[in-house]
């Protein structure tokens, strides 16, 4: 008879180890990079610096959130940055700004993520409705709503007025950046969905087996919408915030966000190909990628090149995670 | 006599013209185990996946003590108290355990829409207890070994009880035929167990096992349940015999012709064996030779075979073609030395649908009908029509899509595309004429005697003895990775029962 | 002995309601996209009877020629089944790395980028087929190695100061035709007579409509597949030198916004998003559907921020009238 595949008690051999040890890699690295960047330039390890860091990993913070539940599911997101342009404009113009009477202050926030949250619904209700692929639609998304932030803005964007919004943007709290309290509550918000909710769990399941899933008729395009629904909803927030920080809603406000997000779940251990990773992971991600970013500004690398770094390690990331999966009729598209 | 927990009546499924089910009754009692047994192709998962809602019948009822459902998924088929174990597994890798077993019921450890673990935890190892425990409920169900993953899987199906009144009616699809000798042990142990508070159905092809543990056993042959017999009045022998009763065809009674097979080994596998699927396999293809291999489903045969296409990969052994050993890294490699395979997924892995029959049938060696750079259209025109006509294949036009044609000229698409190579010297077929109708069959057993004549090797994995034994000039019987008889052309032609005993 | 899963082999249950929609998007398929070409242009001909005049028609042509060579290579890719999102990428890079090389070497340096960016994207394409990593990953990933080269390499625009008459013919026209547009037609004849005559062309047709049949048939899939994204490669070096022509200069971001249109184009000609179904001559007409899109839009005075909403609503709506249902019944 011949045996079948067994998984031996886990820690009982070298490769047993290092898969106990994998998920903790992307936080290993992130701790030896501080360490590394601290020693090589005094003025890394500040607290002023350290502030900046988490005063610029914020809105990706946010970011990271919304997407990690997207990719969980095996699907992709590729609009954030148009939904981040629609809200930061609808924002602008709702609070106290340099356009229109508005004056809905909190509610302006509100207004700009609910936009954020009905761009997800379509981009949830297309890829299950109509069956295509996330990457097809979330592609259009994108196009249409940068399109009706280009619409909203016109000539001049609006500036923002509101003083209270300005301080949130800005402002600090007892030395801790506002913006890094609310990214801060937004990744416990998230911890909470994935772990206690059916939301987050089911996610997982069908990142994990989706043909299963439906096998068993779990409701799973309910969970797919959510997934979008919810990324949309943290897109949108992270849109006004950004706007609130810059002072004026912009088309380009979330430039760059798509590649960096990405770059940042994937880093952190969320695979791609869905299942695998999370909110936790994905927040270990965007410090990395922050702190990355930071240290190569201090050590004098070319900015620019940052795009190049990302795409390189969401290939060498995405190398690592299927290379021990290869296999002859394995059919990839 | 007690309502029955379980009834089936008249039950129907065809699948593409083939009729899976046909027609098939069977009653289930309180806490009875009821063994299914039947050769390939002979119904069983499929009665099973109705059952079990993973898919529909044509025609007939299931009755569940007393009321008629149609599950139309396998959680409404839970809901109505019938659970089943894949016997391919069906759990998610990458959540806990107790998710596993709890997926798509978890209401009673939600509190206020939140998950309480504890409870979570909790309601999971009842029925793991229920099991005799061991496996920890908030273990990553892709840290257990297979056959602790066969016990989730069976602590799934139990959880019915929880969300019902009733006691379940556990559907098991051949649950041991991946373990060891000790997970076998285990599983039947639980059999044991599991019927003081469920009903069974239990799907093996080891007979020895399901002697041992059903009440009563039903034989299916061709999609119908064509005897019941209780197991203290039967013994193995009556029950082979009852498995081989279909009716035979006039050409799967004609025995092979004594061949006259050339001194020229084209395929020699010494010592060949994959990981999980097979061990030890040895043996020589001669031109001109069909050899047959006679195994159930699962055994290795359809593995060796994919392994002599390039498909799958060896981890022992060698394989010699025209005496020189080689290395086949993809299908690419197989077909440039000259072997064609046709696979038993004719729509998945032997047509591509939407290419015409043309494309279809030189698909494989273009290289063969190019003027330069450029396919010969005309050439190939040609030579299709040619054997278009010599295999009788239906087809409004050459260039109609394949997928628009009956299966059974789908497969005679399938086996011109390697016929239509001149270099070809080896086919292998695997499990060919599966949902033939008995016209077509007889051609293509008309087609594969004469390329034998012609000086090709063939290897065949057959889904029934006799048409292994029709054809065969030798056979080689698989059971469970292993060889376990070998019938070369040379010795005596074996009976059907002979080669039937070491197949189960 | 290895486990399948209980859904393999489980054909998606065929309705008559499935059979009738995947009729009528058949029908959908071949005749709409040039319909809605014949559509567009007769809308836009009744508000502006100008939009037909052949100066405009000229105009046209000449907007259209970039997207046109992008298009070309990305039909090749859907084809497969897979898609490239760095074309436009590539397309700035080799527009950076002309504008440096014209000055320096001369036309000599045109063979040598496009020789590099067909080597780009032959190795996207290797990764892709031996790490079997999905293609919308790798370029993706590709967008961001090449886009970033391109904006450390030049961090703006670099005009062409010597040697601009290597390419300054492509702005001109003979026989009344942009030459910009003829070679772009040019190149996607001989793509199509390649997809028609070679055995590559099967093999494309093959493996997007049944990857794992055509495998088993013997063919190099991998093979297939690298040459499928080596020739996006040189189709997006191509795209650059049309746009180096054109602006006289080399932009690290002067192709960005060409992705989606070319995508769309390929898209809206009816070529399916799953593979297997379309070619070259849908994509021509797709491309000319963007460009009088794009050109109609200004001609009629609209606000170009309608554009890319246009655009997304159009993708969308197209891929989702050509796919293949009955080929992949779990959508990522």
């Amino acid at each position: 008879m011949m045996p079948a595949d067994h998984q031996g008690p886990v820690g009982s051999t070298p490769a047993a180890t290092a898969q106990e040890l994998r998920p903790w890699t992307p936080l290993l690295a992130l701790i030896v990079l501080c360490l590394g960047f601290g020693l090589a330039e005094p003025g890394f390890a500040t607290s002023e610096n350290l502030w900046t860091i988490a005063d610029r990993s914020a809105i990706p913070l946010i970011l990271a959130v919304g997407t990690t539940f997207v990719i969980l599911q095996g699907s992709i997101d590729l609009s954030i940055e148009g939904v981040m342009a629609t809200s930061s404009l609808t924002f602008a113009m709702s609070v106290f700004n340099s356009r229109n009477g508005l004056d809905l202050g909190v509610f302006g926030l509100g207004l700009a993520t609910l936009v954020g949250a009905g761009l997800g619904l379509l981009s949830g209700l297309l890829t299950t409705c109509l069956r295509v692929p996330s990457f097809m639609v979330t592609l259009g998304v994108w196009s249409t709503s940068a399109g009706i932030a280009l619409l909203l803005s016109g000539d001049q964007p609006p500036l923002i007025k509101d003083p209270m919004m300005r301080a949130l943007g800005l402002g600090r709290s007892l030395a801790v950046p506002n913006l890094f309290l609310v990214a801060v509550a937004v990744v416990l918000l998230g911890y909470v969905l994935q772990s206690y909710t059916r939301f987050g769990r089911y996610s997982m399941v069908i990142g994990g087996g989706e043909d299963l899933a439906r096998l068993l008729g779990l409701p799973v395009d309910r969970y797919k919408v959510l997934a979008f629904v919810f990324a949309g909803f943290l897109g949108g927030l992270a849109g006004a915030l950004e706007s609130a920080r810059i002072g004026l809603g912009h088309v380009d406000v979330g430039g760059g966000q798509m590649f960096a997000t990405i770059t940042a779940v994937v880093i952190g251990g969320t695979s791609l190909g869905g299942g695998r990773g999370g909110v936790l992971q994905s927040a270990v991600g965007t410090l990395t990628l922050a702190i990355l970013t930071d240290g190569m500004v201090f050590v004098g690398i070319n900015p620019y090149a940052q795009k190049a770094v990302q795409g390189a390690l969401i290939l060498l990331t995405a190398l690592g995670a299927t290379w021990p999966l290869r296999h002859r009729l394995r059919i990839v598209k | 006599m007690t309502v029955p927990v379980l009834r089936v009546e008249g039950l129907s499924k065809s699948f593409a013209g083939v009729r899976a089910l046909d027609d098939v009754s069977i009653e289930v009692g309180s806490r009875e185990v009821i063994g299914l047994i039947g050769e390939n192709g002979a119904g069983k998962s499929t009665l099973l996946k109705v059952l079990a809602g993973v898919l529909r019948a044509d025609c007939g009822r299931i009755i569940v003590r007393g009321t008629p459902i149609s599950p139309a998924n396998v959680a409404a088929a839970a809901t109505s108290g019938i659970g089943i174990v894949f016997q391919e597994q069906a759990l998610l890798p990458n959540v806990t355990v107790a998710e596993n077993i709890l997926l798509g019921h978890e209401r009673r450890a939600l509190r206020g829409g939140f998950y309480d673990w504890r409870k979570f935890y909790a309601l999971a190892a009842k029925q793991l207890d229920k099991l005799g425990g061991g496996i920890s409920p908030s273990a990553l169900t892709a840290t257990l070994s297979f056959a602790e993953r066969q016990l989730v899987e069976i602590a799934r199906a139990l959880a019915i009880e929880e969300h019902t009144r009733h006691e379940p009616i556990i559907l098991l699809d051949e649950p041991t035929s991946m373990l060891d000798a000790n997970g076998t042990e285990t599983v039947l142990g639980q059999i044991e167990r599991l019927r003081r508070r469920a009903s069974i159905v239990f799907v093996s092809h080891r007979l020895d096992e399901v002697v041992r543990v059903s009440d009563r056993i039903c034989v299916m042959v061709d999609g119908r349940c064509v005897a019941t017999r209780n197991r203290a009045t039967c013994s193995i022998a009556d029950l082979e015999r009852l498995m081989l009763g279909h009716k035979l065809d006039a050409e799967c009674q004609q025995q092979a012709p004594s061949p006259t097979l050339g001194p020229k080994v084209r395929l020699s596998v010494r010592a060949l064996g994959r990981n999980n699927s097979y061990r030890g396999v040895s043996f020589e293809l001669h031109a001109g030779e069909v050899l047959g291999i006679a195994e159930l489903a699962g055994s290795g045969g359809e593995s060796l075979c994919r392994t002599l296409f390039g498909v799958e990969r060896a981890d022992a052994g060698e394989i010699v073609i025209d005496g020189q050993p080689v290395r086949l890294r993809e299908p690419a490699d197989a077909v440039r030395l000259g072997i064609g395979y046709v696979p038993a997924e004719r729509r998945l892995e032997g047509i591509v649908g939407g290419l015409g029959v043309r494309e279809n049938m030189t698909l494989a060696h273009l290289d063969e009908l190019r003027r330069g750079p450029f396919i010969d259209l005309a050439a190939e025109r040609k030579l299709v029509k040619s054997w278009i006509e010599r295999m009788h294949i239906t087809t409004p036009t050459a260039d109609t899509p394949a997928q628009d044609l009956s299966g059974g000229n789908q497969q005679k698409v399938v086996l011109g595309k390697w016929l239509i190579g001149r270099k070809l010297k080896i086919l292998i077929l695997d499990h060919p004429f599966r949902g033939l109708d008995v016209g077509i069959k007889a051609e293509m057993f008309a087609l594969i005697r004469e390329i034998a004549r012609a000086g090709l090797g063939v290897l065949l994995v057959g889904d029934t003895v006799e048409e292994v034994m029709a054809l065969s000039h030798s056979i080689i019987v698989m059971k469970d990775g292993l060889v376990s008889g070998h019938f070369p052309a040379s010795a005596a032609k074996p009976s059907r029962l002979q080669v039937l005993e070491r197949m189960v | 002995m290895t486990p399948a899963s209980p859904t393999d082999g489980i054909a998606p249950i065929a309705s008559n309601d499935r059979e009738l929609r995947s009729y009528a998007g058949q029908a959908a398929r071949r005749f709409a996209p040039l319909a809605v070409l014949i559509g567009l242009l007769s809308a836009l001909a009744a508000i502006e009877p100008s939009f037909l005049s052949p100066y405009a028609v000229n105009v046209l042509a000449d907007e259209s020629s970039v997207i046109l060579i992008l298009a070309t290579a990305q039909t090749v890719v859907i084809l497969l089944g897979g898609i490239d999102l760095s074309m436009a990428a590539i397309a700035s890079l080799a527009s950076v790395l002309i504008a440096l090389a014209l000055p320096a070497v001369g036309p000599s340096g045109i063979v040598g980028v496009l020789a590099l960016a067909t080597l780009i994207g032959a190795v996207q394409g290797f990764v892709h087929t031996r790490a079997q990593i999905p293609s919308v990953i790798v370029t993706l990933a590709g967008l961001g190695m090449w886009s970033g080269l391109a904006l450390t390499i030049a961090k703006t625009t670099i005009p062409v100061t010597a040697g601009y008459f290597a390419v300054g013919w492509l702005t001109r026209s003979s026989f009344g035709v942009p030459n910009s547009f003829s070679v772009a037609l040019a190149a996607l004849m001989v793509l199509a007579a390649a997809l028609h005559l070679l055995p590559f062309g099967r093999h494309v047709y093959a493996i997007g409509m049944a990857e794992r049949a055509t495998l088993l048939s013997g063919v190099r899939v991998g093979r297939v597949k690298i040459l499928g994204f080596a020739l996006t490669g040189l189709f997006s070096g191509l795209a650059g030198l049309a746009m180096v022509a054109r602006t006289s200069s080399g932009s690290p971001t002067i192709a960005d916004s060409l992705l989606l249109p070319s995508i769309a184009a390929v898209v809206i000609g009816g070529t399916s998003i799953t593979g297997g179904v379309g070619g070259l001559g849908r994509t021509l007409i797709g491309t000319m559907t963007i460009t009088v899109l794009r050109v109609g839009f200004a001609t009629i005075g609209l606000d170009p921020a309608y554009e890319p909403i246009a655009y997304g609503v159009v993708v969308i709506a197209a891929a989702a009238l050509t796919i293949d249902h009955s080929k992949a019944h779990i959508v990522k």
